[in-house]
């Protein structure tokens, strides 16, 4: 038997009938058993009585005809003749008369005087006899006589003094044991076990038959052992002292064993319908209660493994399995929701309804076939940053959800479908044959997209940019088509324009940039010489010396290939390693610098950096940190930024200056003039010096414009308490115009190109030499 | 009960006159006899007769002696006889008594009667006569035939005073109640005057007329 539940409750109900059954059983067993012991010992109680008076009337008859007898005259009168032939013949008369087995006529003395039978075959004393019955007078007695049993009476024969005794009986034969036992309905035996005499009413009786014996040891066999087959009862009857004669009573027992059999087969025959009734109901409740469960079981599994749907076949169940059904069905429909929302939201975006950026991967996968036609264009809503900083998000939100519908518009009109692939990115994509068609709708949804938007009571404008990939022609795998539209998107941002299609090529720059961004990275861990600074010496005009310097980055590729500072510093600039690559920078100038100290060499060198960096946080502690570990004053290091970078954050950015600056840092502005500082701006920066783009003196001897511009910046800096570099010259002339206008430092080809540490040394001991 | 006793002792008394006159009459010597039975005590109406021998003639004179039948008792319970003497059987019993004897001495019976019978019977053998009635089982009474004419009967203390002038003179003794056979008398010699002890074995009467209990309880009453 397993666990289970139908087993368990087939098991109990069994269990519980079958105890019942024996308990049953053996109480039935032991009641009757009881029962039937009970009516044996009434039935010999009354087969007692029954004996009892039987054999009293048997005496009261004899006493009477013995009574008679001895009262007659006639007898009397031939007792007191003495004739031997009368007396003989009146006693046989008379025996015939009353029936009587046995008539003896005794002398006084005891001596047989006559008999009605043979009487030789009698002892000729039959005194002691006589004495005894004498004792017991008129009540009859059991004697045997003559190997015979007699129920005898001896009476005197009085004439009317006592003349002789009459000995009167009757014989008790099988016959009379027969009678009894019709009357008791028991096996009776009248034994004399001293004169080896018994008569009994058993009809087959067994050779040397001895009724004591046999009825006491006579066994019956039947269901489970052999049992005595009679019960028996003793009694005393009246009789000689030295020859007792007992009468036995014997119960058959068989038909009653046989009764308790019958009562026990039909008991057990119920009792066994009633376990088959038990297994066979058991198992049919167990069946209805564990069909329920087993359907359910199977409904789970099917739950597990997101089949919701809910079929629930069966017969009415009980309460409780119909709660658990519907609390199945409930539970089912709410994971069925819930996943359907799980999965939803994860596949979708939440605010807006589209799919994600994955989700979208996947189902581009599904739609890419091979007769189909594509055109993905991805949308970038351009300063939504500023809308969410400025308007709050909600307007930002608001503002989603506005353009996500009317691309949902458009996509849906052309059987497209689209997606929200970043926080302010959008990509639809829709079948298209024609690349005119394709210039057609872009436009068309561009124009559509720039109306203005009603947000919170707010009237909108948004500018949007946007990145197209025609598919198969521009890339056949999903996430190619994807990152190539993105590329597009994102080319279209930083050339200003609102569109671009994504040309040949570009997935496999943008790759490159990939690829040496990460190698930038590892050039910086590994300072292995990859990168390294160079250094351009400003000559102080008025002092005609070398008392400054610019550093600047450079970086030599292992397989050797140059790469544009521009180029690198901007990769490192969007991907944020800007950070650690101007800490790298910094270490590398400010040991430089210390360096050249120790070889008596006093230059202030500038160090270029971005607005990453001002912004970052650890920018300052960096610097301070290394400044100390160098033991270089921090006036000896000039930090260039340019206007764009100072433009950014200003606030933020004019915080950290001043901290800079507090330490003692110098500020530089770098490439001055080219940029969007106003001059209301740049009397708030907390700048030391001002450089000029070089833009206004590599042609600054032959232009008379960038002569007033320099000449007008150089006193406007010098106004506002900045010393003035100027960058760029290449010519003796412009640096001779540049002494003129009291510019303070001249940076250029002229002087010199960037040079290493130690061509800078050799450079300097030259000039120096010269000058 | 009381009543009966009483008419018994009054019965024993007459004949007890009877016997003092025959011995007073006839002889000088007496002699005191005392019988017991074999316990020692003393019985009464014990019949001691003296043998002669030969024996007297029988007399031809004698009264005839009565036998009456009061209240299904015989009355007297012991008639004392002698050889040849008649003896009358009255009934004074409204109702009607068979009396029968099957003794050696005089087998007889009288037919259901009532008042007198037609005539006395004549005991002409010397011997003990017992008589019953065949109705009246319980009725049994004792005629003692003797040839001598000296008998005597014991009184209430066994005594018996007997007149005799020979020495030795032979004398027999009898009672109802002895074991030895009814017929039977015990002989003894009385060889001086001095008084004798004489024992005779007795057996108690087996108690009369039970057979009605036995009938009652054999009919269940």
């Amino acid at each position: 038997m397993g666990n289970n539940l139908r087993s368990r409750i087939t098991t109990l109900c069994v269990g519980l009938v079958l105890l019942t059954t024996l308990l049953s059983l053996v109480s039935f067993w032991w009641s009757t058993s009881k029962f039937q012991a009970e009516k044996v010992q009434q039935n010999i109680t009354v087969a007692q009585s029954v004996y009892k008076q039987y054999l009293k009337s048997k005496e009261s008859l004899l006493l009477t005809a013995a009574k008679v007898l001895t009262a007659d005259f006639g007898f009397k009168q031939a007792v007191a003749t003495r004739d031997a032939a009368t007396i003989s013949s009146v006693l046989y008369n008379h025996s015939q008369r009353i029936n009587a087995d046995l008539m003896l006529l005794l002398d006084l003395s005891g001596r047989l005087v006559s008999a009605n039978v043979n009487a030789q075959n009698f002892a000729d004393n039959l005194q002691p006899l006589m004495d005894e019955l004498l004792n017991n007078a008129e009540q009859s007695s059991f004697v045997v006589l003559n190997n015979q049993l007699y129920q005898v009476i001896l009476l005197p024969v009085k004439t009317p003094r006592t003349i002789a005794y009459s000995l009167v009986g009757f014989k008790i034969t099988s016959a009379v044991a027969t009678e009894l036992k019709s009357l008791t309905g028991m096996e009776v035996s009248f034994v004399a076990q001293l004169d080896d005499f018994a008569t009994s009413s058993l009809v087959s009786q067994p050779d040397n038959f001895q009724p004591i014996t046999y009825f006491t040891n006579k066994t019956t066999a039947r269901f489970f052992a052999e049992y005595l087959a009679y019960e028996n009862e003793q009694i005393a009857l009246p009789s000689l002292q030295s020859h007792p004669i007992n009468l036995l009573l014997s119960a058959d027992l068989t038909s009653s064993y046989r009764d308790i059999e019958q009562l026990l087969l039909t008991l057990i025959t119920l009792a066994v319908l009633t376990m088959l009734f038990g297994v066979i109901t058991s198992s049919l409740l167990a069946n209805n209660l564990t069909s329920g469960l087993s359907q359910l079981v199977v409904i789970a599994r099917q739950f597990a493994k997101g089949d919701y749907r809910f079929k629930f076949e069966g017969k009415k169940q009980s309460s409780e399995i119909e709660t658990l059904v519907s609390a199945f069905n409930n539970m089912g429909n709410d994971i069925n929701k819930r996943e359907q929302q799980i999965s939803f939201q994860a596949h979708h975006d939440t605010l807006t309804g589209f799919y994600n950026r994955s989700a979208m991967l996947d189902l581009l996968a599904k739609r890419l076939t091979n007769d189909a036609r594509y055109t993905l264009v991805a949308i970038d809503i351009k300063g939504l940053r500023h809308i969410n900083d400025k308007l709050g998000p909600q307007v930002g939100d608001g503002c989603l959800i506005a353009v996500a519908n009317r691309i949902r518009q458009f996509s849906d009109e052309l059987g497209g479908f689209h997606a929200r692939i970043g926080g302010d990115e959008f990509l639809t994509v829709y079948p298209c044959a024609e690349v005119e068609q394709v210039k057609c709708a872009v436009a068309d949804l561009l124009k559509q997209l720039q109306l203005a938007y009603k947000v919170k009571n707010l009237k909108i404008s948004l500018r949007f940019n946007a990145g197209i990939v025609q598919y198969p022609e521009q890339g056949t795998k999903a996430d190619d088509l994807m990152r190539r539209v993105l590329i597009a998107v994102d080319a279209a941002t930083t050339s200003q324009q609102s569109l671009h299609y994504y040309q040949d090529g570009e997935d496999e720059a943008h790759l490159e940039r990939l690829i040496m961004l990460d190698e930038l990275k590892q050039a910086i861990d590994d300072d292995n010489g990859q990168l390294f600074m160079t250094y351009q010496p400003k000559l102080n005009i008025k002092s005609q010396k070398i008392d400054k310097v610019e550093s600047l980055i450079r970086w030599q590729r292992q397989d050797g290939r140059w790469v544009s500072p521009e180029v690198f510093i901007d990769l490192a600039e969007q991907s944020g390693l800007i950070v650690e690559l101007t800490a790298w920078v910094v270490e590398t100038v400010i040991a430089q610098i210390a360096d050249w100290s120790k070889k008596d060499i006093h230059l202030q060198a500038a160090i270029n950096v971005s607005a990453q960096d001002i912004a970052h946080s650890g920018f300052h502690a960096s610097l301070v940190a290394t400044l100390n570990k160098y033991q270089v004053n921090p006036s000896v290091v000039t930090i260039e930024l340019t206007e764009r970078d100072m433009i950014e954050n200003e606030a933020q950015g004019i915080k950290a200056l001043q901290d800079l600056k507090g330490i003692g840092v110098k500020i530089s502005l770098d490439d001055y003039g080219v940029g969007q500082t106003s001059l209301g701006r740049l009397k708030m920066l907390p700048i030391d010096e001002l450089k000029l783009d070089k833009c206004f003196i590599l042609t600054l001897h032959e232009s008379q414009k960038d002569q007033y511009i320099v000449r007008s910046s150089i006193t406007l800096g010098h106004q506002l308490g900045f010393s003035v570099v100027a960058e760029g010259v290449e010519t003796a002339e412009s640096l001779s115009m540049l002494h003129e206008m009291q510019c303070d430092h001249a940076q250029g080809y002229y002087l010199s190109r960037p040079l290493k540490a130690q061509q800078l040394e050799q450079w300097l001991e030259e000039y120096q030499r010269v000058h | 009960m009381l009543e009966r006793a009483s008419q018994l002792i009054a019965k024993r008394r007459f004949l007890l006159i009877v016997g003092a006159l025959f011995s007073v009459s006839a002889f000088g010597n007496s002699i005191n006899l005392v019988i017991k039975d074999q316990h020692g005590q003393v019985l009464p109406n014990a019949v001691v007769e003296i043998k002669h021998l030969p024996s007297s003639k029988v007399q031809s004179n004698l009264p005839t002696a009565v036998m009456d039948q009061v209240d299904k008792q015989f009355s007297p319970q012991l008639l004392i006889v002698r050889q040849g003497q008649y003896v009358n059987f009255p009934n004074s019993d409204d109702i009607r008594h068979h009396v029968y004897s099957f003794s050696k001495a005089k087998p007889f019976q009288l037919k259901l009667y009532s008042g007198q019978p037609e005539e006395p019977i004549k005991f002409d053998n010397q011997g003990v006569v017992v008589l019953g009635c065949n109705i009246h089982d319980s009725m049994v009474g004792y005629i003692y035939v003797a040839n001598s004419d000296q008998v005597y009967t014991s009184d209430e203390q066994g005594r018996i005073e007997l007149q005799t002038d020979t020495f030795p003179v032979q004398a027999s003794v009898w009672h109802s109640l002895q074991t030895a056979p009814l017929d039977n008398k015990k002989l003894f010699d009385i060889e001086s005057t001095n008084p004798l002890s004489i024992t005779i074995n007795t057996s108690t009467p087996a108690p009369r007329n039970t057979f009605g209990s036995k009938f009652r309880e054999g009919n269940g009453q």
